[in-house]
């Protein structure tokens, strides 16, 4: 006769802990990237990492992301710097050279974020677990992802 | 000749077999008779649940079921189904405790420790959900309740994968199931194969022509398939990852080429966005002018 596995009859769930619920579509989080950029990228990459319960393990991707955005800035955002780096990229991507990688970098961590909540997002998607909505916490992150870029850039300049 | 008074087991016999077969009417028709003459008996009350939950009346089954729990509290089939109940009312904490309380008291069931992991693959535990389906394949190889939970596992994890072995065995062992003919069509539309799982939607609906679910299904899948929706198909097999994907490379091209090549440049940038454009105003308007019947 099998044993049974003592572990599996631990329980995972209490309701002391937090909730776990749906993650925000991913609708929601590429247009906050889109719009909001990086910082609100990382943000909503953030809250749904929370909201599934595996923040934990996606902190060192968000706090790679930010750190490595942060550091471009510094780089790049000081008038006169990086002059170098800018006779590289104007020539390929025009004036607006500095918008589109900003905006590059917030669609990569958004889909950062996509690929490492995949199982989460495709589960909830197969189960019709009702999703909280996104156009709220997405409105309020463009706003603040936006507001922290002008005052990064006002420290820099 | 038909005895004209069945006893309460023929009684209860029927109107089960009538559940089997989802026919609710004239189920409840039976239930409600046989409940007047005898309205605390525990089976009846669960078949009764039953129609309920087939009925999508989550309320009324939760309330029968609750009912049953109150006179009889060792009611397996009751708390089984109330487990079920809580997982769709997304009351997952008090499912699992439900369930483990189940568990405890038959620890070598496999069909419980898939109940089980159906509530931890609603939860969001995808790896317990995967111990606990293994631990019931364990127990009882065969068991459909845990290959169709493994089947839904393996969905999750790998979607594309055509070779999903749990799904293999359940048409081996039960190619008529609808409720493997349910997880086939699931794996199909996910695998982006929608022309198939049309036609295998479409065969569940022949099935079971009253259930309203399958009936969406398949209108969602005869929009997914139609002609105007082709050029959308990138976007529906890989989601907002090809929408990502078709941004930064579009950008990318464009201003690359909009040196050397202005008109292309401009003639690229116009079919981008169009092609949001696109993409972001037909699917709804489709949706609608197809649907709405």
């Amino acid at each position: 006769m099998p044993s049974v596995r003592e572990d599996l009859l631990r329980p995972s769930l209490s309701p002391a802990a937090t909730v776990i619920g749906a993650p925000f579509s991913n609708q929601a989080a590429v247009v906050t990237a889109f719009i909001g950029g990086p910082l609100a990228a990382a943000a909503m990459f953030a809250i749904n990492a929370w909201r599934i319960g595996r923040l934990a393990r996606d902190a060192v991707w968000i706090v790679l992301a930010v750190a490595a955005y942060l550091a471009w800035f510094a780089y790049v955002a000081p008038p006169g710097a990086a002059m170098a780096f800018k006779a590289l990229v104007v020539p390929w991507l025009g004036d607006a050279a500095n918008r589109i990688l900003v905006r590059l970098g917030a669609m990569l961590i958004c889909l950062g974020g996509m690929i490492c909540h995949r199982r989460e997002q495709r589960s909830v998607d197969l189960f019709g677990a009702k999703r909280p909505n996104g156009w709220i916490i997405g409105a309020a992150l463009i706003v603040a992802g936006l507001a922290a870029n002008a005052l990064l850039a006002s420290w820099f300049a | 000749l038909d005895d004209p008074h069945p006893d309460s087991s023929d009684r209860l016999l029927q109107i089960g077999e009538l559940l089997d077969r989802q026919r609710t009417t004239l189920a409840r028709t039976l239930l409600k008779e046989a409940l007047q003459a005898d309205p605390e008996n525990v089976d009846l009350l669960y078949e009764a649940a039953r129609a309920d939950s087939l009925d999508d009346d989550n309320a009324g089954a939760r309330r029968t079921i609750e009912h049953i729990i109150s006179i009889e509290p060792t009611h397996l089939a009751a708390r089984w189904m109330l487990v079920n109940l809580l997982v769709d009312d997304d009351d997952l904490v008090e499912a699992e405790r439900v369930a483990l309380e189940l568990l405890r008291e038959y620890p070598r069931s496999a069909d419980l420790y898939a109940t089980y992991a159906r509530v931890m693959l609603r939860a969001l535990k995808l790896q317990k959900a995967r111990d606990l389906c293994g631990e019931a394949l364990r127990l009882s190889p065969d068991n459909e309740s845990a290959l169709r939970m493994m089947a839904l596992c393996n969905l999750i994890e790998r979607p594309n994968d055509p070779q999903n072995p749990s799904l293999r065995k359940l048409l081996a062992q039960r190619p008529d199931d609808q409720h493997t003919l349910a997880l086939v069509v699931t794996a199909l539309a996910h695998a982006g194969q929608t022309r198939e799982a049309l036609r295998g939607a479409k065969e569940l609906l022949r099935l079971q022509p009253n259930s309203k679910h399958l009936v969406d299904n398949v209108r969602e899948l005869t929009y997914g398939n139609h002609w105007s929706m082709v050029p959308l198909r990138p976007l529906q097999r890989y989601g907002w990852g090809a929408s990502i994907g078709i941004w930064i490379g579009g950008i990318l091209v464009v201003q690359m080429l909009g040196r050397s090549k202005p008109e292309l440049a401009n003639a690229l940038s116009w079919f981008i966005f169009g092609y949001a454009v696109y993409s972001w105003v037909w699917p709804p308007v489709l949706r609608r002018l197809l649907l709405r019947d």
